[in-house]
């Protein structure tokens, strides 16, 4: 009852991290100029709608939206993380 | 049916030794035990945000290039915890596991006497303090 649970993330598709990077060139296009806080919600908005086609089944029920948040967020701040670092490089 | 069943034999209080005392006994008669057990345990939940973070943190450094995994590693770890934070906080990390039990008076019976020092004994308590006849039915 009290054990550790047992439970797989499944891998994440890489088109997610394909619908991060063309949402993020997409910032830069439509957004030219402004913040980067408006282009990173824009960048959230599109991959939400990718993050949907996750299968989150083998997860405990009540942690399946709280994880596809979590995946969001941080795949696109990893992302624009390797960005930065690829521009400076 | 009697709230005050002894774990041990089975005996119901009687309801008219129930009594109300001035403690938190409730309605317990006198010469009856109430044994609390209290278990601390990791709180199921709090588990699986845990092992979900350390598979977020897998899966994502898994969509990187392998030369930038270990590099990548902090800065995915504190974005998941940052992710994480306000969920965490919202769940208690334990989980308290309680069950009482009753034991009717000793002297009430020799075999339940004998039962009930073995226990007290077997926990370390000491059994003095009992009537002589109470101690008598420990060596019974």
């Amino acid at each position: 009852m009290f054990g550790k649970p047992k439970f797989d993330l499944p891998p994440l598709p890489p088109e997610l991290v394909e619908a991060v990077k063309a949402a993020m060139m997409l910032a830069e296009q439509q957004l030219t100029g402004q913040e980067g806080a408006k282009k990173r919600e824009f960048v959230k908005g599109k991959v939400k709608e990718a993050a949907k086609r996750l299968d989150l089944r083998s997860l405990p029920s009540w942690l399946e939206e709280p994880i596809r948040d979590a995946v969001v967020s941080v795949i696109i701040e990893v992302c624009w993380n390797l960005l930065i670092k690829d521009k400076k490089a | 049916m009697s709230e005050y069943v002894c774990g041990i034999s089975g005996v119901e209080a009687d309801e008219e030794d129930l009594i109300e005392g001035s403690d938190d006994l409730g309605d317990m008669p006198v010469g009856w035990t109430k044994i609390t057990l209290q278990r601390r345990l990791y709180n199921p939940r709090w588990l699986e945000v845990r092992q979900a973070k350390e598979a977020l943190v897998e899966v994502t450094l898994a969509q990187l290039p392998e030369e930038a995994r270990d590099q990548m590693r902090p800065l995915v770890s504190i974005q998941v915890d940052a992710q994480f934070a306000a969920l965490e906080a919202s769940i208690e990390e334990f989980v308290l596991d309680e069950e009482e039990v009753f034991v009717a008076p000793p002297e009430s019976d020799k075999a339940l006497a004998a039962e009930y020092f073995e226990v007290r004994d077997r926990l370390g308590l000491s059994n003095e303090g009992f009537g002589e006849d109470d101690t008598d039915s420990e060596e019974a």
